[in-house]
């Protein structure tokens, strides 16, 4: 466990040359973006369903059927905020996650 | 009493409720790291990555090893490839702190390919798997989970 605002952790751990602030922010804002897309999943399907969504502070900022070109698409256009942004695949109402 | 720390598990509320908390990932030997939204599914072994999380680290999931041994699930074997570790796999508590583990290698599981062909055309769709956080993560924090369907007050707690 690490604490907010400290590098996390000793040179043996992965993720001691990130930024820990810099993690917490990133999770932060992916959870937003995330729960952006439970919260409109109904209209999502009307529109894009099979499809990749990409989205980012309540846009859809790209979509493909096509999970490569989704991703040409945003390291072009939105590298920046792709590291945060929501990818989902927009799956039918009929459609049951069996795993 | 000092409560102990919780992870958070939201809900899909689009997706049958799907249980996930939002995590990062870090391979150092590839050099890559990014934020993974992970499926909480104690029914499975094995952390593994779907292919568009570990796309969007900006690894070619498909030029991956294959792994030395078979991915089992209710749809037969999976087609999976793998990385080598360490993996350092990271969920998040309500006080923002990080709660790590250090995998030995992580399985990315590829997604589905299907054609569909109309009118003649033919569309290309990949149908991904999400990413899991399984067994050996929770057993490896030593944690407990609450899972409470009545209220949606689901916790891994540290």
């Amino acid at each position: 466990m690490f604490d907010m605002g400290k590098p996390t952790g000793s040179s043996a751990s992965g993720i001691c040359c990130h930024n820990h602030d810099e993690i917490v922010s990133q999770i932060l804002s992916a959870s937003e973006n995330t729960r952006w897309v439970s919260e409109h999943m109904a209209e999502l399907r009307q529109k894009y369903l099979h499809r990749f969504i990409a989205v980012h502070n309540g846009k859809i900022v790209a979509s493909s059927d096509d999970q490569a070109r989704l991703f040409r698409i945003l390291r072009t256009k939105e590298s920046k905020n792709l590291p945060v942004m929501a990818i989902e695949f927009i799956t039918g109402e009929n459609e049951r996650w069996i795993l | 009493m000092i409560p102990l720390p919780r992870i958070r598990i939201e809900k899909m509320a689009g997706r049958d409720n799907e249980p996930y908390a939002e995590g990062f990932v870090s391979i150092p030997t590839l050099g890559k790291s990014g934020i993974v939204k992970f499926l909480i599914d104690t029914g499975n072994s094995n952390t593994c990555l779907g292919e568009p999380d570990v796309m969007k680290m900006g690894i070619d999931a498909r030029s991956l090893p294959t792994p030395g041994f078979r991915h089992m699930g209710i749809g037969g074997k999976g087609n999976a490839r793998e990385i080598e570790g360490p993996v350092m796999v990271c969920l998040m508590d309500e006080e923002h702190h990080l709660h790590e583990v250090e995998l030995e290698n992580i399985s990315v599981i590829l997604s589905h390919r299907e054609e569909e062909h109309s009118g003649g055309k033919v569309r290309r769709i990949d149908y991904p798997y999400p990413s899991l956080i399984g067994r050996d993560y929770l057993s490896r924090l030593s944690c407990k989970l609450q899972f409470n369907f009545k209220n949606w007050d689901m916790f891994i707690e540290v």
